[in-house]
């Protein structure tokens, strides 16, 4: 009973955090009110086509329209609130400054804000509609001020989620909604990008596994120094694929990686280099960590026990030594799991493999906010999942790494 | 061992000259001086040689270690200041009583001083309307005396699974923040579990021993138990949990520069310059001698941390 609870309330946890997760997926990835076309240059023209996607509560003046928080982040937006504070009328402004946006004709800030300063300004103001010349300021109230609160649900994030027609039915019905650049449904695309990348991560993943249990074992054996394994699994993947690179592409002997390599030979030649290179970083790390815990365990009593009784040193290892690092391993693979798909980015990018990880850094140079999202939320899901393994398998106290 | 170390040692001092003539010289962020050709390292005013456009590499190697050092320790300090406060919560599993009216009136003071400073309506403010209707429902609850424990060791842990699902290097460069102070934030606000684990544990250990019993009995105070017994000792502990932290910083800079998406624009670092270097692979030092200096930056900091007798 005390399990089940036990249980229960870590998946319960676990629930909680990857509500976290999505909320702070949407919060964080999904631009602030307009998208700036150049996210560096903050002067940069405003896309149009975006409302201020994240869910999100505004608080402010209650003279101010809900609508208003909803605009996009410009110098002008404040000069609006002074106008409407001071004209009211503030869904009249409102839907004049969101066609006026959208033409991207808004005045500039200065001649905007010289608005608030004289009446007889917005009346004669040319770039303003009769309707709006027309009114008077009105008398302030105090309470007209007061900060009040508002919800705000059918944005960007609403209809990602819960989809607004029946060709996007939202987030919940599985779809991952379209791209901004082709237009082209967003799930496709990420999943033949994720199998692409499984194409070589997930041998590469394998082999490091393999090499790694090889290297650690026979290190220890042989009483290899263990800091030279170390160095290399601390060797940035981009440092170690240059020269991965340039040692073995004799004279551009290697293949591109495209989704046409078809036969076995093909597909040696392309995808050799980038699984050398993630096997280099992944297997040191493996072989570094197996050989400390092994010297570890040749410290216990057990063992030296073993060795006294006349066991022979490579069964003492092999056999007792490695049955009691093995929950460690198995951890140590859980938590390296997910980096199959997230933890390709800068080798993919490198070797120009059409993978997970290039999608997204392409999705984001293009600022295409469906693929980056949706490649965020796969791969939280991934991790999320091998987290939640891991943990039960954590549960048990002598797995713990 | 103790050559490896010696080196390392010495790489850092290196660094640390590098940093000092770099501001003398005035090359933060990439104000390197052109050169006319494509110079070859050994030749005359170019030590290392020039890059594609005739950037002087030495030059612009020493520009980059200032955007290192400015990157690497403030995300450092972050995040070992999360993870141990969060530590310290978990270890002595810390439920504040807060009255609920006192609670409620500060989240209402928060989202004013939100309202006046007009950041608002961005991120914090759905958590805090999230509070403050958690505080309107528990009003009505039958509570003694209307107070309420905080769950914060319980948040601590949502939060940190929550962090441990969320792949770093992709969430750094789909924000794409656009100052560092943005993205010191992130890389603090994500980088800190493993350490808080390690320290939860240390703690733990710590709070049990009978040192901590005869300090508590004594009437020590906390302050004092905190900062001249348990910090001090933690500390002696971490510093090889910091020598992964700091390497896979350098690392993670590195990383952005090279995919060339997540930094300021007016981001200078090696990173940067090993992805212009590797445009043109014919030209072997603009690439070879940034990856160098990487790679021997992490393994310096390796070495000297991890070398630390407690490791």
């Amino acid at each position: 009973m005390n399990w089940v609870f036990k249980q229960w309330t870590f998946a319960l946890k676990m629930g909680l955090s990857f509500l976290c997760i999505l909320l702070l997926g949407f919060g964080l990835t999904l631009p602030q009110g307009a998208v700036h076309s150049n996210s560096k240059n903050k002067n940069a023209p405003l896309i149009p086509n975006s409302d201020a996607p994240a869910f999100y509560v505004s608080l402010q003046p209650s003279i101010l329209p809900s609508d208003y928080a909803g605009l996009p982040n410009c110098p002008q937006k404040k000069t609006l609130g002074i106008l409407i504070f001071k004209y009211g009328h503030g869904l009249d402004w409102i839907h004049w400054f969101k066609s006026m946006h959208h033409q991207q004709q808004l005045p500039s800030a200065e001649v905007f804000e010289s608005l608030t300063k004289d009446s007889n300004l917005v009346a004669s103001a040319p770039f303003l509609p009769i309707h709006l010349r027309s009114l008077k300021p009105i008398p302030q109230n105090w309470f007209s001020a007061l900060p009040s609160l508002h919800f705000h649900s059918n944005n960007l994030f609403h209809r990602y989620a819960f989809g607004d027609s029946k060709q996007n039915q939202g987030l919940i019905s599985g779809h991952f909604g379209y791209s901004l650049r082709n237009h082209l449904p967003v799930k496709p695309l990420i999943l033949n990008a994720a199998k692409s990348t499984l194409r070589f991560a997930f041998p590469a993943f394998i082999l490091s596994c393999m090499v790694g249990l090889v290297l650690g074992l026979v290190s220890t054996f042989l009483r290899f120094p263990v800091l030279p394994m170390f160095l290399i699994s601390i060797i940035p993947s981009y440092v170690l694929g240059a020269f991965v690179f340039l040692a073995f592409d004799w004279g551009g002997s290697t293949l591109p990686p495209t989704v046409e390599n078809e036969n076995i030979v093909q597909i040696i030649k392309a995808y050799s280099l980038p699984i050398l290179t993630l096997v280099l970083v992944h297997s040191s790390l493996l072989s570094a960590h197996i050989h400390f815990w092994m010297q570890e365990e040749t410290k216990h009593d057990y063992y030296r026990t073993a060795l006294a009784k006349g066991l022979r040193p490579l069964h003492a290892l092999f056999v007792h030594a490695l049955r009691a690092i093995l929950p460690l391993i198995l951890t140590f693979f859980l938590q390296r799991f997910p980096l199959i798909l997230s933890g390709t980015v800068v080798v993919e990018v490198m070797f120009g493999v059409p993978g997970f990880g290039r999608l997204a850094w392409v999705a984001v140079s293009e600022n295409d906010q469906p693929i980056v999202l949706g490649c965020m939320l796969l791969a939280s899901v991934l991790a999320w999942i091998t987290v939640f393994l891991n943990g039960l398998f954590q549960s048990n106290p002598r797995n713990e790494l | 061992m103790k050559t490896s170390k010696y080196i390392a040692w010495g790489w850092i001092f290196i660094l640390g000259l590098g940093l000092l003539l770099s501001l003398i010289l005035d090359l933060q962020n990439g104000k390197i001086p052109m050169l006319e050709g494509r110079l070859a390292p050994g030749s005359a005013g170019a030590v290392l040689g020039t890059d594609h456009l005739g950037r002087d590499l030495a030059l612009g190697l020493l520009s980059g270690i200032p955007a290192l050092i400015m990157f690497a320790i403030p995300s450092l300090v972050l995040s070992l200041a999360l993870s141990l406060v969060s530590a310290l919560i978990l270890s002595r599993n810390i439920r504040p009583k807060v009255p609920v009216l006192s609670f409620i009136l500060l989240l209402f003071l928060l989202s004013m001083l939100g309202y006046a400073l007009s950041w608002i309506s961005i991120f914090p403010l759905p958590l805090i309307a999230l509070g403050l209707g958690l505080g309107v429902v528990l009003l009505w609850l039958p509570l003694p005396g209307f107070r309420l424990r905080l769950p914060l060791p319980d948040l601590i842990q949502i939060l940190m699974l929550a962090v441990l699902s969320i792949p770093g290097l992709l969430l750094l460069f789909s924000i794409n923040p656009s100052s560092y102070g943005a993205l010191i934030a992130l890389i603090g606000g994500t980088s800190w579990v493993a350490t808080a684990q390690f320290s939860q544990r240390k703690m733990e250990h710590y709070f049990n021993s009978t040192e901590f019993q005869n300090a508590h009995i004594l009437g020590l105070p906390w302050h004092r138990i905190l900062t001249v017994h348990l910090l001090p000792k933690l500390f002696i502990l971490l510093t090889p949990q910091l020598a992964w932290l700091v390497s896979g910083f350098i690392v993670l800079e590195g990383s952005l520069g090279y995919l060339g998406i997540g930094l300021p624009a007016q981001h200078w670092g090696w990173g940067q310059m090993l992805r212009l270097g590797l445009q043109h692979p014919d030209l072997w030092w603009t690439w070879l001698f940034p990856g160098l200096c990487i790679a021997a930056t992490t393994s310096s900091i390796f070495v000297v941390l991890k070398g630390k007798p407690s490791s």
